[in-house]
């Protein structure tokens, strides 16, 4: 059971990732323009039921093991524009952020992204029609939370989204699971690892954890 | 005979054992008795929590959807130095809605989070103010829009979702699969 509860968290988290419809994956360019014209005005709430909704075409679209690179690499340029990584790098290592240096910045956002994109990709490829339920949206310009409640394997937990409204959009800068924040997590825990192995140490613990994560997808893509 | 019973009690006068009664003595005895009942005074204001005199605090307000067994009264905390406190809990439905008054010197950012935590096994609710990295300051009366709400048991899983070490959780969930 526990397990279970679990595995459906870890499949919300992924969801975390979710937002409206790339380039790559609009087909038409012509009808991409038009609903990016649309998405000036759309409502986060809708702009989120978008992305689901594509995302949900892409796994239909490309099942099976055989398709798992083409369909990463289609969710991935889904979700990337729809998430403001900087954002929530900045927030999730807090105070230290401040006296970082320009490149140090960089590389820590590049890792964290690639953290996060690694963590979540594979849960989001189980996303099913209906399986997430857009419950309600609260704007305060330039913030707006979209709860929304995902249903897994017979349990259902809330999962809300907080989103900062910039040039490109709403964009999704912290993910809260059952009053968990993701952003507030990370930052704990950063702060733990910055205070005991400094700056260097953490990067290396990202960089440690990207590669675990990166063998193990080759483990899990190499047939047999 | 007046004239004589008027000797009599000049005679007396002086051994009628009667302080000799001087403004300065008097004065300091009002004094204190006033500085005392001052002090007392102000001693049960501080007791009551209250406090007199310019504020050297300001307000800020903190949305949360749970925020059960927080009480008005309850610490602010910064790295567990208190730095204000809960000055009112209303229900805005379906939201709690509290006020914080916090210490003039700490100034609050728009990306720092206001978390409900337990303070020790006893269980106190207290408001844990963890710091952002942003520059933009919530002026007083501002509203902190970064809050976390009280965690239940269950939601600790939860938290195992986005940990850093739960290699062998993950292990099992790739088993699931």
């Amino acid at each position: 059971m526990m397990t279970r509860t679990h595995t459906a968290l870890l499949f919300g988290a992924a969801l975390a990732v979710t937002i409206p419809v790339s380039p790559l994956l609009g087909g038409a360019s012509p009808v991409y323009a038009e609903e990016s014209a649309m998405a000036e005005k759309a409502s986060p709430r809708m702009e989120m039921q978008k992305t689901l909704d594509s995302l949900v075409e892409v796994v239909t679209n490309h099942p099976g093991a055989e398709n798992r690179s083409v369909r990463q690499e289609k969710m991935r340029s889904i979700i990337e524009p729809k998430f403001d990584f900087e954002e929530m790098a900045k927030r999730s290592i807090g105070v230290k952020w401040k006296s970082l240096s320009e490149g140090e910045r960089t590389e820590f956002v590049d890792l964290f992204s690639e953290l996060l994109a690694r963590t979540y990709l594979g849960r989001l490829e189980k996303v099913e029609k209906d399986m997430v339920e857009i419950r309600s949206e609260t704007l305060r310009a330039p913030r707006a939370l979209v709860r929304t409640v995902v249903s897994y394997e017979g349990d259902t937990f809330p999962l809300d989204y907080k989103l900062l409204q910039g040039e490109g959009g709403w964009r999704v800068y912290d993910v809260i699971i059952e009053n968990i924040g993701l952003i507030s997590n990370y930052r704990s825990e950063f702060a733990g690892i910055i205070r005991k192995d400094e700056f260097s140490g953490l990067l290396e613990k990202l960089r440690e954890k990207n590669a675990q994560a990166a063998a193990k997808e080759a483990v899990n893509s190499s047939p047999g | 005979m007046t004239e004589k019973n008027a000797a009599i009690e000049k005679e007396k006068a002086p051994k009628v054992a009667v302080p000799k009664r001087t403004f300065t003595v008097e004065l300091l005895v009002g004094v204190f008795t006033l500085l005392g009942v001052l002090a007392a005074g102000y001693q049960a204001v501080g007791l009551a929590g209250m406090s007199i005199g310019p504020s050297n605090e300001y307000l800020v307000k903190a949305e949360f959807d749970n925020i059960s067994g927080l009480k008005t009264g309850a610490s602010v905390e910064i790295a567990g130095v208190p730095i204000g406190k809960v000055v009112e809990i209303s229900l805005k439905d379906p939201q709690a809605i509290t006020v914080l008054q916090i210490d003039n010197d700490i100034k609050l950012y728009d990306d720092d989070i206001a978390a409900v935590r337990t303070k020790g096994i006893i269980g106190d609710r207290y408001v844990k103010i963890s710091r952002g990295a942003s520059d933009t300051v919530v002026e007083p009366g501002g509203i902190l829009f970064e809050t976390e709400s009280v965690v239940d048991i269950e939601d600790i899983i939860g938290k195992l979702v986005h940990s850093f070490g739960d290699d062998d959780e993950e292990q099992t969930i790739e088993g699931l699969d």
